[in-house]
């Protein structure tokens, strides 16, 4: 038997609002309250029931950061529009890709399987990107429980990599309405550190640029899936790649504009006012451009964001490339003895 | 680090963001797993334990979402930690260790993964810092009818168990070929598997074991079982593994962290 506290006598003429946590939990912090400080309990209420928050930047540390940047520092030493380096390790199976990004690390595995087609696309395979954040990046996700931060990356990727068709549906067709190649990403967060959403894009097009389908046969009714040993894998057919590049708003430089600031950190990220994300590939062409609210950004410096970004992605997708290219030769350099011992040379 | 073939190649804290994490990459069946473990925390209401800590185990697959398979091993992990962990040194927190699955040959086998899981588990508890009583270490054993066959193994990796043979002189096929932390190939051919944990002073933690039924890659049971003086010498001898070589691959890999 629990016992009830008695109210204090100075809480006492707002008590209704906090007594029973049921429904102080239902009631939406965002809803304005009569009173400031029976608001500020309701909050304190709903952030108890959820997992621990990311520590809280201080006001001396924001005003560092800001003040930095209207000399064009960032804590860091980068520049404005500098991106952190980007390393590419790629695992001993294809189709797995671990990037890094300063301390921001995404993990991404490509994965295939023969399924039956829709009905209503029959010559179309599938292809479904899953990203399920979990507390390993940062104690503030929960299993279970997806964050903004989560919905936002999802519905990005998918613009960004399924609706601008970079992966050729038609291709995984096996047999019109019978079988098809059912692809599947898997990305996994390991840690955050910031711009979370271009690292899982570049460990997404990265990974399937590396993954290899085995060749199958057709015969009548049967499918033979021939082994990596026994026939050479094929490549997937990309169309394009398309590259997500973040651009950050926060501060204000000398002239009283608001900086636009590339690759955010964690801290940058907790700090900025608005977010643009633009998505090209290395043609300059743009595949989708979101600016979900946030501070108001004049039309030029759109302009200017987008050039930029078709500019950095130039950059990333050559580094793609060259990473791809190093491993290639460096899985087919003792082709035989790895194939024989299922072990890839290349050591991370 | 010892360069023999059977240690582990381990690398701690490679998750800057966690309090203590550790990747852990099995030498013989190349399977990688990477654990971070956060905590004391604060703990969900409806988890809170009035004078002990919550231990919280997730563990993540590789390719796709979570399933029973998932379940299972995180149940299994769990009740190793409880008897590890003090958790009565910080009543009403919540200890959360998250395992995922890098890189696998078989990303459905449960028992070529619950050994990496384990040992990564725990060397990742002592980098957090959370008080334990003592630390543990596993191996996964396969028993085999003849040595494996077409698979390359490392030296020291298989070994034989002599049956008995105190009465009679016992001819070289009633001998047991055990092979230590088999790849899957190997698990395919073996009659049965049993993954063994021990604590550093030599008490069991965790023993789970099946059946294999040959040439089904650990998947199905053929009703032959294991006699059960075979499975005591199996034990006695993964006990060895672990508290002798098990505990020094811990020692070495934190030499020089100043965790012990």
């Amino acid at each position: 038997m629990r016992l009830k506290p008695l109210p204090h006598p100075s809480t006492n003429h707002h008590r209704h609002h906090h007594r029973t946590p049921s429904s102080s939990r239902i009631t939406n912090p965002s809803r304005p309250s009569p009173n400031p400080r029976s608001r500020e309990t309701v909050q304190l209420v709903h952030y108890s029931a959820t997992m621990p928050k990311e520590p809280e930047i201080s006001l001396a540390e924001k005003t560092f950061v800001l003040e930095a940047l209207k000399q064009n520092l960032r804590v860091d030493g980068r520049g404005i529009h500098s991106f952190r380096e980007i390393e590419l390790s790629f695992g001993d199976d294809y189709g797995f890709v671990d990037v890094r990004l300063g301390k921001t690390r995404v993990l991404a595995r490509i994965s295939a399987e023969i399924v039956k087609p829709r009905s209503d696309r029959p010559f179309e395979g599938t292809f479904t990107i899953s990203t399920e954040m979990g507390p390993m990046a940062s104690p503030s996700f929960e299993v279970g429980r997806p964050t903004d931060l989560d919905h936002t990356l999802s519905r990005l990727l998918e613009k960004s990599i399924r609706r601008s068709t970079a992966l050729d549906l038609e291709s995984l067709c096996i047999v019109t309405g019978q079988r098809v190649w059912s692809l599947r990403a898997d990305l996994h967060f390991l840690s955050h550190d910031g711009n979370l959403i271009d690292t899982a894009c570049i460990a997404t097009i990265t990974a399937l640029a590396h993954f290899r389908l085995p060749v199958i046969t057709v015969s009548g009714e049967d499918i033979t899936i021939h082994p990596v040993t026994e026939r050479v894998p094929v490549p997937l057919s990309l169309l394009h790649w398309p590259i997500c590049v973040t651009f950050s708003f926060l501060g204000e430089d000398e002239d009283g504009e608001v900086v636009c600031v590339l690759d955010a950190t964690a801290q940058e990220e907790a700090l900025r006012e608005g977010d643009m994300t633009v998505t090209v590939n290395k043609n300059g062409e743009v595949c989708q451009i979101s600016k979900s609210g946030g501070v108001a950004v004049e039309a030029e410096t759109l302009m200017k964001c987008a050039r930029m970004a078709a500019e950095k992605v130039k950059g990333i997708d050559k580094l793609i490339a060259t990473a791809l290219r190093d491993d290639e030769v460096a899985r087919n350099k003792g082709n035989l003895d790895w194939l024989k011992e299922g072990k890839s040379e290349n050591e991370r | 680090m010892t360069s023999s073939p059977l240690v582990p190649e381990i690398s701690l804290n490679p998750l800057p963001q966690s309090d203590g994490s550790c990747q852990y990459t099995c030498p013989t069946s190349r399977t990688t797993i990477l654990t971070s473990v956060n905590g004391p925390l604060e703990v969900r209401p409806k988890d809170e334990l009035p004078n002990h800590a919550t231990i919280e185990v997730i563990v993540k697959p590789g390719i796709g979402v979570a399933g029973v398979r998932e379940t299972r091993l995180s149940s299994l992990i769990h009740s190793t930690l409880k008897s590890l962990i003090l958790t009565n040194h910080h009543p009403r927190t919540l200890i959360q260790v998250v395992a995922q699955i890098v890189q696998a040959e078989d990303h459905t086998s449960l028992p070529l993964l619950l050994t990496p899981l384990l040992n990564c588990t725990i060397l990742s508890l002592l980098i957090a810092g959370i008080p334990m009583r003592t630390v543990g270490w596993s191996v996964h054993l396969a028993v085999l009818q003849h040595p494996p066959k077409t698979v390359k193994t490392a030296e020291g990796q298989v070994f034989r168990l002599g049956r008995g043979g105190e009465d009679e002189m016992e001819t070289e096929e009633s001998e047991q070929i055990v092979v230590r932390n088999p790849n899957g190939e190997i698990l395919g051919q073996a009659e049965s598997s049993h993954t063994v944990t021990f604590s550093k002073e030599g008490e069991v933690l965790l023993i789970e074991s099946m059946e294999c039924s040959q040439g089904s890659g650990g998947q199905s049971a053929d009703g032959q079982g294991w006699d059960i003086s075979d499975f005591l010498r199996l034990a006695e001898e993964g006990k060895r593994i672990c508290c002798e070589e098990g505990v020094e691959i811990i020692r070495e890999a934190l030499a020089d962290r100043k965790v012990f």
